[in-house]
Formats: C-alpha cells, structure tokens, sequence
C-alpha cells in the first residue's frame, strides 16, 4: 500500500524531470536554429548575389570563392606559413612582455614602498594610446623584428600588471591571520596563501593580454612588415585580392577565438578548487 | 603582535621615504627619470633625433598650439571621433535595447553579433580601406564600430540584470509599456550603459589613432606620422602626448556623467 503510494509520487516526478530535460533540448535546438537563421540567410544572398553577378567580385567576393582561397592557401602552406610567423611573434612579445607584467605585478603588491614609487609610473604610462606609440618605435628600432615585438610586449604588459597586482592586494585578510596561527614562513605565505588565492585574477589578466597581444599584432604587421598574416592582408590588399584579405581576417578572428578558449580551459583546470558561483547548472 | 610588526614595517620602509610627504611618492620617479633625460641630452648622450629633451619637447607643444596647428589638426580627429562615436553608440544603443527587450530579437540577432565581434576589429581596416578608400567615410565608419560592441554588450547585460521584484511592483502599480520602460528598465540599466559608454569612448579613441595612422592628411594621428617620416621625433612624443591627455579627459567627462546620473544609486563606494 505504502510502496503504491511512494511509486505514485514519484513516477510523475520522474517523468516531469524527463519532460524538463526534453523542453530544454527543445528550447536548445530551437534556440540554435533561430541564431543560425541571420547568418544562413545572409551568406545565402551573398552567394545567390554574387553568382548573378549582382556584386563586384573585387570588392565582396563570394563566400565560395573565399572558401575555396582558404583551401588553397592551406594545400600551398602559404597560409601555415605566414600564421606560424605571427603565432611566434605574438608568444614571444606576449611572453615578454606578460612575464615583466607579472613579476612588477608582484613586486608592486608585496611591496608598499615599490607600491608608493613605481605604481603612479605605470599608470601615468598606462593613460598613453597602446597603438600611438608604434610611430616611435618604428622610428627608434625600425621596421623590423624588435619594434614589433616590443609593441606586442608593452601592450601585453599592462592588463598582467594590474590584474596581479588587484589579486594580491584583495586576498582575504583572515586568510593571512590563519597563515599567520600556521606559522607559515615567508616564502610558505607567498607560495601556499598568496599565489593560489591571487590566480583568478591573474588568469583573468592573461586572458586580457593574450587578446591585446593579438590586437597588437594585427597592427604591428599592418604598419609595415615581409611576412606575417598582417602582412598577408595588406599585401593582399595592395593587389585588390579581396579573397586573400577575407581569409586573412576570419583567420585572425579563428585563432584568437581558439587562444581565448585554450586560457579558459587552462584557467578552469588550475581554479578547480575554487567554490565559486558558477552559474546555473546546464543540464 | 602582527601590529607591532607592522609599526616595524612602516619604520624600516618609511626611513628615508617618510621624510617626503606621502603625496609627492609617486612623482618622484617621473622627475627622476625627467632630470636624467634631460641631463643626458643636454650632455648629447643621446642623439636628439632619437630622444630629444623634454624641454624640446615643451617647446615644440607651445610652438604648435600658437601657431594654430595642433588645434586644427586636434579639431578634425575630434570631429571623426566624436561622429563615429555617436553613431556606433547609437546603434549599439538601439539594437542593445531591441535584444534585451525581446526574447525573439535576442535569439535571432545576438549570436550574429558575438560571432562578429570576434573579429579583430583593426584587421577590418585594410578592406574597409578597399571598399569606402582612405577617405572620412572609411573611417568614420571604422569608429563607429568599434564603439558599438561595448554599447551593445552592456546595455544588454544592463537590462538583463534588472531585478525581477521591481518589475513584479510595477506590474502592480499596473505600469504601461512606455512606463516600464521609462521609469524602470532604462534607469535601472543605466550604470551598465554608462559603462558601455566609456569603454566605447575607449575603443573610438584607439581606432581613431590606428585609422588616422593607416591614411589621411589631416588630424593628429596624421601629425604623428609625418613627423614620424621627417624624424621630427620631438612633434611625434608631442602627438602621443596629445593623445593620452585627450582620451583621459573625454574618461573624466563619462565619469562625472555617471556620477551626477547615478547620484541615486545607494551602492558601496570605498
């Protein structure tokens, strides 16, 4: 009788979950087919257009045709090429340029005089148009490989300072008291309490720079360079081959899409301990 | 016993620092590094066309505000921002409402919009340099896009983010549309929207600097590159001078927007 009445409850429940699973997929799918409906519809005029010769195949070429350029770009290793010069720059300024973020970053934060001295300097620098220095730099280093990567470098620089120097500063001061009860030595204190506490925000700073290492590069290459998919653009761009500029663009939007994405993962594996708000479980 | 160590702090970093009132620290290092430059180029260390004095410097800023220059030429870039700045927040504005109003305007247009903002915005310069040329339209257009996304994306999130129990109040006080919107929705998501505004201001600025670099024969960014091709290297740190202060202050005027709009706000404020 009892067993009767519990099965009566709960097989309605368990259905009801399986209903709420079956709308959410509904809603999901749904969801997507109205998303993808402006973006077919589009690329389906564009190609209907060009096919009818209503478009200037210089000025807006066909997504076919754009499509068909990427594959050859990639079968000739030209694109491979140019991608793997920009891929080296872009590490190489991020790497310097990040690294020296991070450690003034953390030079600045446990120190209160480095603090006093050195952060009004930086900030003052910071007020100063990222891209407005490239002119300078042409003119001090020339056009070549180290202008580009120091343009990269002190773009990279500053969200990495910030964000390190915020995360140190906003660590939980119970949590140094309880460091303080543990007897943590100095050294335990940075690399057991400080560091893991400050990584979300640090994280958040890499992010940060990756994304305008990327930007910098883009203009880096544009402003003059021999190689590189900035250079691929505006050689391309010289000669009236719009195709090669739109493969070079939605390369560039792809790989710092996939960048972003790398960090991300990186970041949700390093903060799995973090028992934070991670929004609404999607089921 | 963490306070004592802390007075001990304080003692031992503050031996010869406390000596200099606490709010001249952080000037210390820019004049520092200000003498040097100067003593280093007045001794002809370093070659003037690579690092000309600050006292160059100064004087070629005074020598261009008089003769009028530095101000046409910081008229027009103002103008092209300023114009593409209101556009692309216009816009952002518009279609940012139209999505977080609407269920169906959200599903049909968001996902193109974060598809688009994807791309590296200045990687578009190039054709849009081959559809519309160098010329104004080119670039204006180019501003305007790049302050669109972040009005876009806070005015969205700003309306998304207006509590549920004030628009059940308002259901109650049997609010029409227009009234909801109004006196509700906007206001609430105003601080977002502000936001929006300053990070688009942001992005016009940089794109303005980028755009007048890749082609022009006028404004600052022009400035900065033909001086740039004569090595005239004091007009160039001149230009960026310009730059920095200009973007700083159209921030401070955003800010004090916010703070005479927001006054109603009753958030914690440090």
């Amino acid at each position: 009788m009892q067993m009767r009445a519990e099965k009566a409850i709960i097989t309605p429940l368990i259905q009801k979950k399986k209903s709420v699973k079956r709308r959410r997929l509904y809603l999901r799918t749904s969801n997507m087919i109205l998303g993808l409906i402006v973006p077919v519809t589009l690329l389906i005029v564009w190609e209907v257009a060009g096919a009818m010769g209503y478009l200037n195949p210089v000025l807006l070429p066909t997504p076919s045709s754009i499509w068909e350029e990427l594959v050859s770009m990639t079968e000739t290793g030209e694109l491979v090429r140019h991608l793997g010069i920009s891929t080296w720059r872009a590490l190489l300024g991020f790497l310097i340029g990040g690294g020296l973020g991070l450690t003034m970053g953390l030079w600045v934060g446990f120190s209160y005089k480095t603090e006093r001295l050195l952060d009004p300097c930086f900030q003052m620098l910071r007020t100063l148009p990222h891209l407005a220095i490239a002119p300078l730099f042409i003119l001090w280093f020339g056009f070549g490989e180290t202008s580009k990567l120091l343009l990269i470098a002190k773009g990279a620089f500053f969200p990495l300072y910030v964000n390190t120097f915020l995360g140190i500063r906003s660590v939980d001061s119970k949590l140094f008291d309880v460091g303080q009860v543990l007897q943590f030595s100095k050294w335990q204190m940075i690399t057991k309490l400080i560091l893991p506490a400050s990584l979300p925000n640090i994280f958040l700073g890499i992010r940060l720079s990756v994304s305008v290492a990327w930007l910098g590069l883009v203009v880096a290459e544009l402003m003059g360079s021999s190689a590189g998919l900035g250079y691929l653009i505006n050689d391309a761009r010289s000669f009236s081959l719009t195709t090669v500029v739109f493969v070079g663009i939605i390369v560039f939007a792809v790989v710092g899409k996939l960048s972003d994405s790398i960090i991300k993962l990186l970041e949700a594996r390093a903060l799995r301990w973090q028992d934070g708000f991670k929004g609404e479980e999607a089921k | 016993m963490s306070k004592l160590e802390i007075g001990k702090q304080t003692e031992r970093a503050g031996d010869w620092l406390s000596r200099i009132p606490s709010r001249l620290h952080g000037w210390i290092i820019p004049l520092a590094i200000l003498l040097i430059w100067e003593l280093a180029s007045a001794l002809q260390l370093v070659s003037a066309t690579m690092l000309p004095a600050p006292s160059k410097i100064a004087e070629q800023f005074i020598r261009l505000i008089l003769n009028g220059e530095l101000l046409e030429h910081l008229g027009i870039s103002s103008y092209r921002a300023g114009l593409g700045f209101l556009l692309g927040t216009a816009t952002g504005l518009m279609l940012g409402l139209s999505t977080g109003l609407g269920k169906l305007a959200e599903r049909t247009l968001d996902p193109s919009l974060q598809m688009l903002r994807m791309i590296p915005l200045l990687s578009l310069i190039p054709l849009f340099i081959l559809w519309f040329g160098v010329g104004e339209f080119s670039k204006i257009l180019m501003i305007s896009l790049g302050a669109f996304f972040p009005v876009y994306v806070n005015t969205f999130l700003g309306i998304r983010n207006v509590d549920m129990k004030l628009i059940e109040v308002s259901r109650i006080y049997q609010y029409s549309r227009w009234e909801l919107l109004g006196k509700l929705i906007i206001p609430a998501a105003l601080p977002n929207i502000l936001l929006g505004v300053r990070l688009s201001l942001g992005a016009a600025w940089l794109v303005l600097v980028v755009a007048e670099m890749m082609g022009t024969s006028a404004g600052v960014g022009y400035m900065i590159q033909d001086a740039r091709a004569y090595s005239q290297t004091d007009i160039v740190f001149v230009g960026i001078v310009v730059f920095a202060v200009v973007g700083k202050l159209s921030d401070s005027a955003v800010r004090l927007l916010e703070d005479r709009w927001l006054r109603w706000r009753d958030t914690f404020k440090g």
